[in-house]
């Protein structure tokens, strides 16, 4: 990857959330005294359906606001002055569910370069280099609404990789895909994490994907449970019945 | 206040500037504004002369047809640069008010009293326009009134005013519409309406109205031109305002009057007299 | 009325089709008029819309429902309205716009911005909230995250501002008492239609009837087609 050089040279970016809590209504839903997320992580996130991983993501990413605490970033290159407090665009999120513009595939693919100011040269490098990587090449005419799931999640990582973001949260990402695009997304998943991508993963199975982890982050009784062992396939093999097939449906 | 109002107008006048641009209409000439009433517009007379001194001069004239009532609300708003209408107590009042100034009586027409043929009130009879209305009003008949204040409207007031006559009678509707509007409900509904005779002539193909009463003084309609006093509103477009009330009264201009006809009737008759 | 149907309308087909000046100024300025006022309206429009669908401050309910309001007024009162801000001694008299274009579009604004700022809240509160959250965690500014919703609603915001356009184009009543219904300045086809009808002149009536009528057919036409393709999407 010679374009992500940008990523090696300047100093890590960190994402810090303080004495946060979160609720709905009048129900707590999790709340954490202090959560890092820097360059260089790759957290596997875990936790029961409705726990809160979504949203803590989403906390993280600029997209909702704490019922309380602070959530600040560090090392970012400041922005223009009228979105200089914002940290959206710093942690990039993706859905569960991608989310595809109307249009075809090559126009989502390129939906977020045309803030970025690249060289032609560099564009279209990079552009060449997601198309690859999620093996796309087949699919850049067609219309995003045709794409089965596992193409839809192939286009939303490489969506967010070709902006090269230094922080990346991916929210279940290989659910509801088949085999091929399961091993495609996890490959795309690994590169990321070689370009030294800080990475923050939810899954509620322990799976491929979770291996690649060096740190876990649990959302259990409404607190997030923070270690640097993250658990393997065999030691956290009780997850209920529903979960079973979680990988498997399409 | 006032810094306020102007500051708001220029913000509107900013927004809608683009808007102004889209105008299909290139006003090359100074525009005069002249509200005057249906019965001038609708019958045609101003269509047919205005272009002359729209070339002569080089003014273009744009004429907002309402009722008297309405256009002399215009001039005392200084909303239009002139007016010309029929109802001379109203117009002497506009004039005693200090809005009006320079009344020129340029020509008249006459109010007839139109019914349906068969003349149930037998209105057709009588000795002048009082004694009709109270005909109509004690058969009773069904009678239309413009109910919009303007000169015909006046006129009709002044009428059963005279013969004595509170203008409630079962028959009786105010429909507040303009003169043309007013003829075809009288003729759907064969009503009983008083009309000016220029109107009724334009429109008169198109109806199954018959003259029921013509003729005497109360029935006379004067036309006149007024000039909105330019102490009370010193921007209005006073100049070409006195050219056109200038130009109205030329001979040339009264004869145009006297010659202009509706299926090859005589509608006004030019009556300046200095 | 001696005039059969056919005849009248023969009239009044030969009036559109030999380009009568007249009818054609006429069509020209309502066209002309009601254009300028959408396209001042549009953006301020969506971008209201926008904000009122997506943000919560306080007082939204009261603006909301302040905008529900202002679509049901008759456009007679609107007229009202801004005949009084715009005669001589009104707030706006300084402008002088009474009886001139610009005052029927700022007339018409007002009839066509709450219709327009109502159906955008309603399809920007329709759209997937992923939509937003997807563009702005892309880092796109608020702006381009804006026009991609709006890209997103193509459908339903065009359907809004036809809406709109339709409302303006056929309103009689502040345009008559605005505008003043000047030949060759302000006379629109709907206030020409109220003239000639009072005057009793149905074949110049029917003419400009026919346009609006064609018109309706063609938006109509074009709201059908797009609604065909406004099926929600599968995910």
């Amino acid at each position: 990857m010679t374009s992500s050089n940008s990523l090696s040279t300047s100093k890590p970016v960190e994402i810090h959330a303080q004495n946060l809590l979160m609720k709905f209504q009048k129900n707590t839903l999790f709340s954490v005294d202090e959560l890092n997320f820097k360059q260089g992580d790759v957290i596997y996130l875990q936790g029961d359906n409705g726990s809160g991983k979504s949203t803590l993501m989403k906390i993280l990413a600029g997209l909702i606001k704490p019922t309380e605490g602070v959530v600040f970033d560090q090392g970012f290159t400041p922005k223009s002055w009228w979105q200089a407090d914002s940290l959206l665009g710093k942690a990039v999120y993706l859905h569960q569910h991608p989310y595809l513009f109307e249009g075809s595939v090559k126009y989502n693919l390129t939906y977020a370069l045309n803030q970025l100011k690249l060289t032609s040269s560099e564009r279209s490098n990079r552009i060449k280099q997601a198309i690859n990587m999620a093996q796309l090449n087949d699919l850049l005419t067609h219309h995003a609404s045709d794409l089965s799931g596992g193409e839809r999640q192939r286009l939303a990582i490489a969506r967010a990789w070709i902006t090269q973001p230094k922080l990346l949260m991916l929210d279940e990402p290989i659910s509801n895909m088949d085999k091929h695009s399961q091993r495609l997304v996890l490959a795309m998943i690994n590169q990321l994490k070689q370009d030294g991508t800080g990475l923050l993963i939810s899954s509620h199975q322990t799976c491929g994907l979770t291996a690649l982890c060096q740190q876990h982050w649990h959302i259990k009784q409404r607190t997030i449970h923070t270690s640097m062992h993250v658990p393997t396939a065999d030691t956290v093999h009780q997850t209920n019945s529903t979960e079973l097939h979680y990988g498997t449906t399409d | 206040m006032l810094k306020l109002k102007a500051s708001v107008s220029m913000l509107l006048a900013a927004t809608v500037f683009s808007g102004a641009m889209f105008s299909p209409v290139a006003l090359a000439g100074e525009v005069i504004k002249l509200a005057t009433t249906t019965s001038t517009e609708n019958s045609g007379l101003l269509g047919a002369i205005l272009p002359k001194f729209e070339a002569e001069s080089g003014y273009s004239v744009q004429v907002i047809a309402t009722g008297t009532g309405q256009a002399l609300k215009l001039g005392s708003q200084g909303d239009v640069d002139v007016v010309m209408t029929h109802a001379p107590e109203a117009e002497a009042k506009f004039v005693a008010d200090g809005y009006g100034v320079e009344p020129r009586g340029i020509m008249e027409n006459d109010f007839i009293v139109l019914g349906p043929k068969d003349d149930p009130a037998v209105a057709k009879l009588s000795k002048d326009a009082t004694e009709a209305f109270s005909k109509i009003a004690a058969k009773p008949s069904k009678f239309i009134s413009r109910g919009d204040n303007s000169g015909t409207h006046m006129k009709e007031l002044e009428i059963w005013q005279a013969a004595g006559v509170t203008p409630d009678f079962e028959g009786y509707t105010s429909v507040g519409q303009g003169m043309g509007k007013t003829l075809l409900m009288a003729n759907e509904l064969q009503a009983y309406t008083l009309a000016d005779r220029g109107t009724f002539i334009a429109y008169k193909a198109k109806l199954d109205l018959t003259i029921s009463f013509e003729g005497g003084a109360a029935l006379a309609n004067p036309y006149q031109i007024m000039l909105i006093n330019p102490e009370k509103y010193p921007d209005l477009n006073h100049k070409g305002a006195k050219a056109l009330s200038d130009w109205l009264i030329t001979p040339a201009t009264q004869t145009m009057i006297n010659e202009f006809t509706v299926q090859g009737e005589q509608l006004f008759k030019a009556t300046y007299k200095k | 009325m001696s005039d059969g149907w056919l005849a009248l309308l023969q009239q009044a087909f030969s009036l559109l089709l030999s380009f009568d000046p007249d009818v054609w100024a006429i069509i020209n300025i309502s066209f002309s008029v009601s254009f300028a006022a959408l396209l001042i309206t549009i953006i301020p429009s969506i971008i209201l819309g926008f904000i009122l669908a997506f943000s919560h401050f306080r007082g939204r309910w009261v603006v909301t429902n302040l905008i529900q309001t202002l679509q049901s007024i008759p456009t007679v009162v609107i007229g009202l309205l801004v005949y009084l801000l715009l005669t001589r001694q009104g707030v706006l008299g300084d402008l002088k716009w009474l009886f001139t274009q610009q005052g029927m579009i700022l007339g018409q604004m007002l009839i066509c911005a709450p219709v327009m700022v109502a159906l955008s809240q309603a399809a920007f509160s329709s759209v997937d909230r992923r939509a937003w959250e997807t563009s702005r965690t892309l880092g796109a500014t608020w702006i381009r995250a804006v026009w991609t919703l709006c890209r997103e609603l193509r459908v339903p915001l065009l359907l809004a501002i036809i809406a709109a356009f339709s409302r303006i184009l056929t309103e009689v009543g502040c345009s008559m008492m605005v505008g003043g219904n000047i030949m060759n300045v302000t006379r629109n086809i709907p206030t020409a239609i109220a003239l000639e009808t009072s005057k009793g002149d149905f074949a110049q009536a029917i003419a400009l009837g026919l346009v609006l009528l064609i018109l309706a057919l063609v938006l109509n036409f074009i709201l059908g087609s797009l609604r065909g393709k406004a099926l929600p999407r599968s995910h």
